[in-house]
């Protein structure tokens, strides 16, 4: 009996950080377990042609006119090595994932019936706001057979106690753990293993010609968030924040280097800086330690949080340019009134100072991402993008701009303040704004910074697709 | 058409209707259902369209103070293939089953006329039917 981890389709061409950990799990478990990326297959086959960005849609929109015929040959082919009696987990990252997987789970149960266990877990099982158990989408994709087991939360307990008890648990599994999981580090043969993957160590940045000769870990500081902005999930989604000390992420990365072919590290963190002190204290350590190992030349990403221009030291921007960091940061908006209504903890005149401070120290912003369409955006609130203008026109590190129309999560702040019919979740409106509104806006926004880094828009992830 | 697997539908039925089902020309079932109830039915493979009928109406109709309170009926409520399956809702959904009626076509899982009006819908691979909705 085999476990098949699948790795559907998501925004580009990497793995989900999940997926690394459930084999990991598995294999700890002395699990036969194998990986099988059929969203690699699906951009190797169609980036390329006419058809991708229909395909983008269809994982965007869930509904679009792909060309279903040579996409089911695609995922024919990968899912092949499925036997009967097998067991299918599917990572379902994001929420545009889960039409990817309604169809290759309606083919595997087309080949196999129920002579297979279905599964999935990932945070796309769960729409932005739900928590705990609450999952309106696993309730269906259960009670249409579509999958025999979902995992919400955290997988580190309840993905042991469904091997340890012979993959009998059915039904919705939660956890939520409250400090970091004891998982340990990836063993040298995950990382070694040439039979199964494309790559060594996957290949996180394939398309993206900053970092195309790369191989990438994802390593673990933080989970969570410590703040609360409204228009966010990750405060649902793991409500408990969680940090570990700084040392042991190093001796993590140290493990990493001596395995071999290490060349980057992406923080799959949402907050690395939520503890100013403990995030300089991981630099620190970080520059301390690639200067004795000579790694000079290793390169790291993760998102980052702006604060108050006063809590931030030069150290801090000198050490993030130095061990090479590369930050993606959500600025969310230039109005100071609706920066306060999310929530931000800043206001423009700290997003003025950190673009200038980042350049002053060269540390690179891979993406810069604004919010248009917030329900409290009023047309005045809109025009005070012009504010960007002047700070573009002048040299800076921002390497990318994504500018996103805002979503309402269920449960959060927003929710009462629009009319919202969680089944057509883009829909919503209020008084303020309305579709048509927010997308215009996004529109406007889009052809204004492109005037000004016309190289580097990404309308999705995907850097090729923008350049067309 | 259903090429492989076992492909059942499940169908509520009251008022003690004779029913008959068809798979393409082949008659399946011809009986009276008695009573109120549920009863699952099996389509062979390779059916391309199923139809169903009320061939006789007798005592088909409960009035109480001049209103129809219970009538002779069955109501397709569920679809079952290779693991997958279909409630009440997927099934008009995705199966899109419709009533023939006098010269015209409605789309709906429920049938409380008798011969010649009947209830009909193609039979698709629930998967199949799945993948399409998505991606349409």
């Amino acid at each position: 009996m085999t476990i098949w981890l699948l790795q559907l389709p998501r925004l580009d061409d990497t793995f989900s950080w999940g997926i690394k950990e459930i084999e990991h799990i598995l294999v700890d478990l002395k699990q036969s377990v194998h990986i099988i990326d059929i969203n690699h297959a699906i951009t190797d086959h169609f980036h390329d042609t006419p058809h991708w960005n229909t395909i983008e849609d269809y994982g965007i929109v869930g509904q679009a006119p792909i060309p279903i015929h040579q996409v089911r040959d695609v995922i024919d082919s990968m899912i092949k090595p499925i036997q009967p009696g097998d067991v299918v987990l599917s990572c379902v990252f994001t929420v545009e994932s889960r039409s990817w997987f309604t169809m290759v789970h309606s083919m595997l149960r087309q080949l196999h019936g129920t002579d297979i266990i279905l599964g999935a877990g990932g945070q796309g099982c769960r729409a932005p706001g739900e928590s705990g158990f609450t999952s309106e989408w696993a309730d269906w994709t259960l009670s249409l057979g579509l999958s025999d087991i979902m995992f919400l939360g955290e997988t580190v307990t309840t993905m042991r106690d469904w091997v340890e008890g012979g993959y009998t648990a059915r039904g919705k599994q939660y956890h939520q753990h409250t400090e970091f999981p004891p998982l340990g580090h990836l063993p040298h043969s995950l990382l070694q293993d040439k039979t199964t993957r494309r790559h060594d160590i996957p290949n996180y940045y394939h398309y993206d010609y900053r970092h195309q000769d790369e191989r990438g870990v994802k390593v673990h500081f933080t989970q969570g968030c410590v703040k609360q902005c409204t228009f966010c999930d990750v405060w649902h989604t793991w409500p408990q924040f969680v940090m570990r000390e700084p040392r042991e992420v190093i001796e993590e990365i140290d493990h990493y280097h001596r395995s071999g072919n290490l060349s980057h590290i992406s923080f799959p963190d949402n907050t690395i800086n939520a503890s100013n002190s403990k995030f300089l204290e991981l630099l620190q350590r970080f520059d301390e330690w690639r200067h004795t190992n000579h790694r000079q030349d290793l390169t790291w990403s993760s998102q980052f949080a702006v604060k108050p221009q006063s809590q931030f030291t030069d150290e801090m921007f000198e050490l993030i340019a130095r061990t090479r960091g590369h930050i993606s940061v959500g600025f969310d908006h230039v109005s100071d009134r609706v920066l306060a209504h999310m929530k931000k903890l800043y206001g423009w005149q700290d997003i003025q100072s950190f673009i200038a401070r980042c350049s002053q120290h060269d540390v690179k912003i891979s993406v810069a991402i604004w919010l248009v369409g917030y329900p409290t955006e009023t047309d005045q609130d809109f025009e005070e993008y012009t504010k960007l203008e002047p700070v573009l026109a002048k040299p800076n590190t921002i390497l990318s701009h994504n500018v996103s129309v805002t979503t309402i999560n269920r449960n959060s702040p927003l929710e009462s303040m629009v009319t919202i019919d969680h089944g057509q979740p883009n829909d919503w409106h209020n008084d303020t704004v309305d579709k048509q509104t927010r997308w215009q806006r996004k529109a406007i926004l889009d052809q204004m910074i492109r005037q000004h880094n016309p190289s580097y828009m990404l309308d999705r992830s995907t850097q090729v697709r923008s350049s067309r | 058409m259903i090429d492989a697997g076992t492909f059942e539908i499940t169908i509520l039925y009251d008022l003690s209707p004779k029913v008959m089902i068809s798979a393409d020309n082949q008659i399946i079932l011809d009986e009276q259902l008695m009573g109120a109830g549920e009863r699952t039915i099996i389509i062979p493979c390779q059916t391309t369209r199923t139809r169903l009928y009320i061939t006789e109406k007798q005592n088909a109709t409960v009035v109480e103070n001049g209103r129809i309170v219970k009538d002779q009926m069955i109501r397709i409520v569920g679809a079952r293939h290779q693991g997958l399956t279909f409630d009440e809702r997927h099934f008009v959904d995705y199966c899109k089953p419709h009533l023939h009626h006098n010269d015209s076509i409605m789309p709906t899982n429920y049938l409380g006329y008798n011969f010649p009006s009947y209830l009909e819908f193609n039979n698709v691979n629930l998967a199949d039917a799945l993948i399409n909705f998505t991606v349409s």
